[in-house]
C-alpha cells in the first residue's frame, strides 16, 4: 500500500534495519556458557525417552512385540501408539485454501509408517543410554 | 517412489488413505492478459522449473521436557519452539485439557529457522 493510499498522517513505513550494522547485544551471555536449552535443564527424577523409528518409507505395521524391551534395566514404561490413541489427538495438517485435503498425523504410527524415521514406540526409561539400549531389543 | 511427480501418478500408492490421493492441494496462479502478453513478448523462453523441498536443520533438534503435575492437572512444557503460544494452543486441543493448566517455556532456542514452529507429533508422545 502507497502513502497516499493510507491517507493524510500516516507514515510510509521504512525498513530501520535492511543495510543497518545491528549490534549483537546476546553473545556475550550465550558465548560464555550462560545459555540454557533445553537439554540443560535437569529436574529431580526425570525420565529419558527414545523412539522407535521406521527403516521403512511406507510399510503396514504387522506386529509390535515390546516384551523384550520390557525387561530392560531402567525402562519405566513403553508406549505403542495404541497406548495414545485414547489419550491424544492426531495433529492435522489443515488449510483454509478451497479444495485443500487435510491429513493425519499420530504421535506415533498408526497401522502403517509413511516415511523413513516415522516414531512407531517410544521407550522411557532411567536415562537415554537405557532407553537406547532397550531400542535395540 | 522418491519423488513428487511419480507419487502424483493415479496408479501410485496412496499414502494417507483418508485423503484418496497424494495430491493434497493443486492451485494455479494467473494475473492479466496472459495469452496477450506471450502473444507480444519479444523472447518467448519455455522451461520447466522445480522447487526443491524446503528442509532446514536447527543446531539445537527438537527436545522437549515435560512436567505434568496429576494431582493439580499442570502441564508444564520446556520445548526449543519459537512460538510457544501456538504449542500451548495446539497442546489443549490435542490432549483435550483447559488452556490455563498447560505452559509452554521456550527458553534459550538453538535456532528456529521454520521448522521450529511445528507443533510436531514427537512433541505430544514426551507430554
Amino acid at each position: 500500500m502507497s502513502s497516499t493510499e493510507m491517507g493524510a498522517g500516516v507514515e510510509e513505513l521504512t525498513p530501520k534495519f535492511v543495510g543497518a550494522r545491528v549490534k549483537r547485544r546476546e553473545d556475550q551471555r550465550l558465548l560464555t556458557g550462560q545459555g540454557a536449552y533445553v537439554d540443560d535443564h535437569h529436574p529431580p527424577g526425570l525420565l529419558q525417552a527414545a523412539f522407535l523409528r521406521s527403516p521403512y518409507a511406507h510399510a503396514r505395521i504387522t506386529q509390535l512385540d515390546t516384551s523384550a524391551a520390557q525387561t530392560h534395566e531402567g525402562v519405566v514404561a513403553i508406549l505403542i501408539s495404541k497406548d495414545l490413541v485414547p489419550l491424544v489427538k492426531s495433529v492435522r495438517a489443515a488449510s483454509k485454501m478451497r479444495g485443500y485435503k487435510e491429513t493425519s498425523f499420530p504421535p506415533l504410527a498408526v497401522d502403517k509408517v509413511r516415511y523413513v524415521g516415522e516414531a512407531l514406540a517410544v521407550v522411557i526409561a532411567e536415562n537415554r543410554y537405557l532407553a537406547e539400549d532397550a531400542l535395540d531389543g | 517412489m522418491a519423488n513428487a511427480p511419480d507419487a502424483a501418478r493415479p496408479d501410485a500408492p496412496v499414502l494417507h488413505d483418508e485423503a484418496g490421493s497424494n495430491v493434497l492441494l493443486s492451485r494455479e496462479f494467473a494475473r492479466g492478459d496472459v495469452d496477450a502478453a506471450l502473444a507480444g513478448a519479444a523472447v518467448r523462453v519455455r522451461e520447466r522449473f522445480r522447487f526443491q523441498r524446503h528442509a532446514t536443520v536447527c543446531m539445537e533438534n527438537r527436545g522437549c521436557l515435560a512436567d505434568y503435575r496429576a494431582g493439580t492437572g499442570e502441564l508444564t512444557l520446556c520445548s526449543a519452539t519459537q512460538c510457544p503460544g501456538l504449542l500451548r494452543d495446539a497442546l489443549a486441543d490435542l490432549l483435550d485439557m483447559p488452556e490455563h493448566c498447560i505452559r509452554v517455556v521456550a527458553a534459550d532456542v538453538g535456532a528456529g529457522s521454520g521448522p521450529s514452529l511445528h507443533s510436531i507429533p514427537r512433541r505430544l508422545s514426551c507430554v
